[in-house]
């Protein structure tokens, strides 16, 4: 455990020391990913001048949601989609072999060998709108409701990680997904709307298969005070459930590996 | 074509990611509570609107902007500028000419599933004489997207990272051009200056003569229009090339 964990924290300091080098690419992305939070809000604004609420939600409310889905979208940037990324591009490249004979479990190396710090800036700038979106609800938010909605959060994190995992693992059949990126963008931002909107066969899709209500609805719900216990019970049986389908998935799909070089 | 036909696996996520945003906004206009009808379209008109967005997003989006950032990091655009005879403006956009004819065939697959489950929210308005508009008015939206894509790949002559500079155009399409939104949604004052930029010659025009809302005088209008900004933007084109090569010569000896 202690040797994970160190490893993790090496890959990360490796990452924080690339970002210093390259200081200003680290700025012109997250001033890119600045932008595109004030680009989203101002949709949210225009949509808002011609409706009053969406399945229910107010517009305070749906701004609140944004700027939990936009912290999700940040994290999953941060921790965990770059690993998945880079994995779907190391089949292409041939450099799978290579993690495969190390001596340390390959599915941990691929997950944890790189972070993008760089999207800092879109953290901090989501705390700052979140806070101020909060305080125009009006309401008191306890201590409980913010450990609820966080651990909501990071389940999430990880229901969504092994969901991503399960689809970069398609890569050993379809070598070259270079889009991989904008799929994941497309899902991670659907969730940026109450999860409330999709109904009949959407609901199943974006309710069961893909559950995008733990990106961001589930924990504004929390947040706001709208707790059901029963999502904590749920969140954790998916997450469990999620993890296992996608480790079965790639131990299969490791098994009819035929690798680049041998 | 053999390249993009290669990347079938990549064809499949584009059209998934396409049909999870059409039926995510679909949703989202559905569930919304207010006035009938939302600026100047009936929730069915907007749900047409954004079918065709879909259609759109395959025959306007070009990507130059990346190939020639990376033919600029990578040095390879010296052998474009000392070899070959043929403009840089085609010879790029004849790179992508083998997703833009592919891709339509992939989108049509999305379509048909989308048109499946939303064939009861739909409404199209268009006549006859309009939709033979929209042959030309796609094309040179087409031209016009390209030309700015390209455009802002030329700028990696001069900076290192550009980008991050690419998410202008991506985000003039969806908030200025009519992409993410109708711009008949902003107020009066806002809709003038968003109409005044090339964005919206790229999306909205085009998507409002689909939803029946210009008369013909306009439709002409409108495509002078774009043949304007095509000759604006191919001069900032001519000049940034010639700048661009000029400097790059220089530091290359």
């Amino acid at each position: 455990m202690n040797r994970y964990l160190k490893i993790i924290f090496v890959n990360a300091k490796n990452c924080l020391i690339r970002i210093m080098e390259f200081r200003s690419e680290v700025i012109s992305w997250s001033v890119f990913s600045v932008f595109w939070i004030f680009v989203f809000l101002a949709f949210v604004n225009v949509i808002f001048g011609q409706i009053t609420a969406i399945s229910g939600w107010t517009k305070d409310q749906v701004l609140v949601l944004f700027t939990v889905q936009e912290l999700f979208i940040g994290c999953m940037w941060i921790f965990i989609l770059p690993g998945v990324l880079d994995f779907s591009k190391s089949i292409s490249k041939g450099e799978l072999d290579f993690m495969l004979l190390r001596p340390i479990n390959t599915r941990f190396l691929l997950t944890f060998r790189r972070f993008e710090f760089d999207q800092y800036g879109r953290i901090i700038v989501t705390l700052i709108l979140l806070k101020i979106f909060l305080s125009n609800l009006n309401i008191s938010i306890s201590l409980l409701n913010v450990v609820g909605a966080l651990l909501i959060f990071v389940l999430g994190m990880f229901i969504f990680y092994s969901l991503f995992f399960l689809i970069a693992t398609l890569s050993f059949w379809f070598i070259n997904l270079f889009n991989l990126e904008d799929l994941l963008d497309s899902v991670v931002n659907a969730g940026r709307y109450p999860s409330s909107i999709y109904k009949g066969g959407l609901k199943i899709v974006f309710g069961y298969i893909i559950p995008l209500a733990f990106t961001a609805t589930f924990p504004t719900q929390i947040l706001l005070g709208n707790e059901n216990p029963g999502i904590f019970i749920s969140a954790i049986l998916i997450a469990a459930g999620m993890f296992f389908v996608s480790h079965l998935f790639w131990n299969f799909a490791l098994k009819r590996y035929s690798s680049a070089s041998s | 074509m053999q390249n993009t036909l290669a990347y079938r696996g990549a064809m499949i996520l584009w059209v998934l990611g396409n049909l999870v945003s059409v039926f995510t906004i679909t949703a989202v206009w559905l569930s919304s509570s207010g006035q009938n009808t939302l600026g100047g379209y009936t929730r069915p008109q907007l749900i047409a609107y954004y079918l065709f967005v879909l259609i759109l997003n395959w025959l306007v989006i070009w990507h130059a902007a990346h190939y020639v950032k990376e033919e600029i990091k990578d040095g390879s655009i010296g052998q474009t500028v000392l070899t070959k005879p043929i403009s840089y403006f085609f010879q790029n956009m004849a790179k992508e000419l083998g997703w833009h004819t592919v891709s339509p065939l992939a989108g049509m697959i999305g379509l048909g599933i989308a048109f499946f489950f939303l064939r009861t929210h739909i409404q199209i308005n268009i006549s006859l004489e309009n939709a033979l508009f929209l042959i030309p008015t796609i094309f040179l939206g087409g031209i016009i997207c390209y030309a700015i894509s390209l455009c802002l790949g030329l700028l990696a002559f001069w900076l290192t990272e550009t980008d991050a500079l690419h998410g202008i155009l991506w985000a003039g399409l969806f908030l200025a051009g009519g992409q993410g939104i109708p711009l008949s949604f902003f107020p009066v004052e806002v809709r003038h200056v968003l109409e005044f930029l090339p964005f919206s010659y790229i999306y909205s025009f085009p998507l409002e003569i689909f939803s029946g809302r210009l008369t013909a005088v306009e439709i002409i209008s409108g495509i002078i229009k774009q043949l304007i900004w095509i000759a604006l933007l191919v001069l900032l084109y001519k000049f940034m090339w010639k700048k661009g090569t000029k400097a790059y010569q220089s530091y290359g000896g």
